[in-house]
């Protein structure tokens, strides 16, 4: 006969004896050992099974076929799911104060414990200071020191406090460098482990000279006044910088925003995000990669170049600006401006002078150029409708085409509707100024005089302005047990 | 005699639960997370299921069941 193991009675005992613990001693905190050490329940249950296999085996008797028969395997899986929710709830807000939950990020459970981080370096006036591997919130300001000072908190999400100082003492704040070069280290690529999490709030002082170097998995960096170059290279950043002396480049996986303003350098931005706010920049503008949200451009004195996989936007000068998903909406252009997408846009023009080229699959353009004399235009639209508006004494060789729709002439003088076939039609006209060829395959084509209203009222109003990056709020104190 | 093959078949299930016991307390105290780990698991398994078949096929000249242990 198959002797009966004895760990599963032992096992029940001990349970047994657990509850009865609870219920005659109230205040023992049962459930927090349990969640902690319910592990110790599998080792033992193994090791007891063992032992006793063993003993069964040194004393000859018969073997069970298996150590553990499936049905106990069921009751191991159903203790792991119990186990691991268990611990999961033990660090659950409700129950404890101080903890808090945060979505979007992978640790739900948790409670948050801060600790200081303060550091300071003596550096030269122009230093570039490096900030690697960085997670969290960063203020940057330059001020008249020579120097580079730190401080701020670190935050640390752990389900308990020993964790946490574990992870506070793997990931301590250096600031090292000479006069040339300062690095910002936080160290808090060590802390790993999917029960733990570690961000900092930081802010730093460096000098007026600076130039700042960062990278890292998911900063936030607001920086201003510093004169050096700024670049940034992160998988997920938002980025906030004014009164920047030189070259800025950002390079972003993912964004909410990047916003820079009254910048005197360059500015180049790559990557994935979501909104782009520009303002008053003195050098060129780059943008490569897929920016998904608003973008508002304003006051760019140099050229902007605009590529994405499926769009291409160049200006010389841009006055106003603004790109949402399909929309295109700018004001105050100094080309050549040149606008090619494989995509459909509704585009928007106001107040462009030299040359504009449009080349686009399908969508409304509504041009109104404004200033004279007046920019030559080449003006391509595959399924779309295309309006003209002309200032009343405009100088143009002016051709327009829809091939399957109509054109109406609201402008009158030179310009004639010319005979066609079936379908389609063309206007054309000359007064001896700039070519002007609009060419829509479908879709109707207006060329009108342009009205007061569409001069005084630019398309793009004074646009509405961001709200600041909100910053991450303080996590409460550490609790003590 | 005990053959060596119901003694690994017998073993099998309190070592791999020992195992998951032992993971599970380096999980909870924060030395490696779980999601690293549990691979141990299946290398465990396949050594067990390895040893077994070596230990039957060293049990054929004599026929099964007798196997020393």
């Amino acid at each position: 006969m198959r002797r009966a193991s004895l760990v599963a009675p032992l096992l029940l005992i001990g349970i047994g004896l657990l509850f009865l613990a609870r219920n005659v001693f109230p205040e023992l905190q049962l459930l927090d050992y349990l969640a902690k050490y319910w592990p110790l329940l599998l080792v033992i249950w193994g090791g007891l099974r063992l032992l006793e296999i063993l003993v069964w085996a040194a004393t000859s008797k018969p073997l069970p076929m298996h150590g553990i028969a499936s049905g106990e395997w069921v009751l191991v899986i159903f203790l792991c799911f119990a186990g691991v929710s268990l611990h999961a709830v033990r660090g659950f807000s409700a129950w404890l104060p101080g903890s808090r939950i945060e979505l979007g990020g992978l640790d739900i459970f948790g409670e948050s414990f801060d600790y200081p981080l303060s550091a300071e370096k003596t550096t030269g006036k122009t230093p570039r200071v490096i900030i690697e591997s960085f997670r969290g919130n960063a203020r940057i300001t330059a001020a008249d020191v020579a120097s580079v000072k730190v401080t701020g908190h670190s935050t640390i999400r752990s389900l308990d406090q020993a964790g946490a100082d574990r992870a506070n003492q793997e990931a301590p704040l250096e600031v090292d460098g000479d006069a040339n070069q300062i690095r910002i280290q936080t160290w808090q690529n060590r802390v790993s482990g999917s029960n733990r999490r570690i961000s900092a709030d930081l802010d730093i002082v460096v000098p007026k000279g600076a130039s700042i170097e960062a990278h890292g998995r998911s900063g936030d960096f607001d920086i201003s006044g510093v004169n050096g170059s700024i670049d940034i290279n992160a998988d997920s950043s938002s980025v906030r910088l004014e009164d920047i002396g030189g070259d800025v480049t950002m390079e972003v996986r993912g964004s909410d925003i990047l916003r820079a303003a009254k910048v005197k350098g360059s500015v180049e931005l790559k990557g994935r995000g979501s909104d782009i706010d520009l303002q008053d920049i003195a050098g060129q503008v780059t943008i490569n990669g897929t920016f998904t949200g608003n973008s508002q451009l304003h006051n760019l004195a140099k050229p902007l170049r605009i590529t994405t996989p499926y769009t291409e936007f160049n200006a010389e000068k841009v006055g106003e600006m603004r790109v949402t998903l399909g929309n295109l909406n700018g004001s105050d252009l100094t080309g050549p401006v040149r606008f090619t997408s494989s995509r459909s846009w509704d585009v928007n023009l106001a107040n462009f002078t030299n040359s504009l080229e449009i080349s686009m699959n399908g969508g409304d353009i509504n041009l109104r150029p404004g200033l004279l004399p007046l920019a030559k235009m080449d003006v391509r639209n595959r399924v779309g409708h295309i309006e003209l508006a002309l200032p009343q004494d405009a100088k143009f060789d002016l051709t327009a085409t829809s091939r399957l729709g109509s054109v109406d002439n609201e402008f009158g003088g030179p310009l004639k509707l010319e005979p066609t076939g079936r379908r389609g039609a063309i206007l054309r006209g000359s007064n001896g100024g700039a070519s002007v060829n609009i060419t829509t395959d479908n879709g109707q084509i207006v060329v009108r005089t342009a009205s007061a209203t569409d001069i005084e009222r630019p398309p793009v109003g004074k646009l509405p302005k961001l709200p600041a990056i909100p910053r991450a709020p303080l996590p409460p104190r550490p609790v003590e047990q | 005699m005990i053959g060596a093959r119901s003694l690994l078949a017998a073993i099998r299930g309190p070592v791999l639960l020992l195992t998951l016991g032992l993971l599970m307390a380096a999980d909870q105290l924060d030395r490696m997370s779980f999601s690293r780990t549990w691979p141990v698991l299946l290398i465990l398994f396949g050594l067990f299921k390895l040893a077994e078949h070596l230990s039957s096929q060293d049990s054929q000249p004599n026929g099964p069941g007798e196997t020393r242990a």
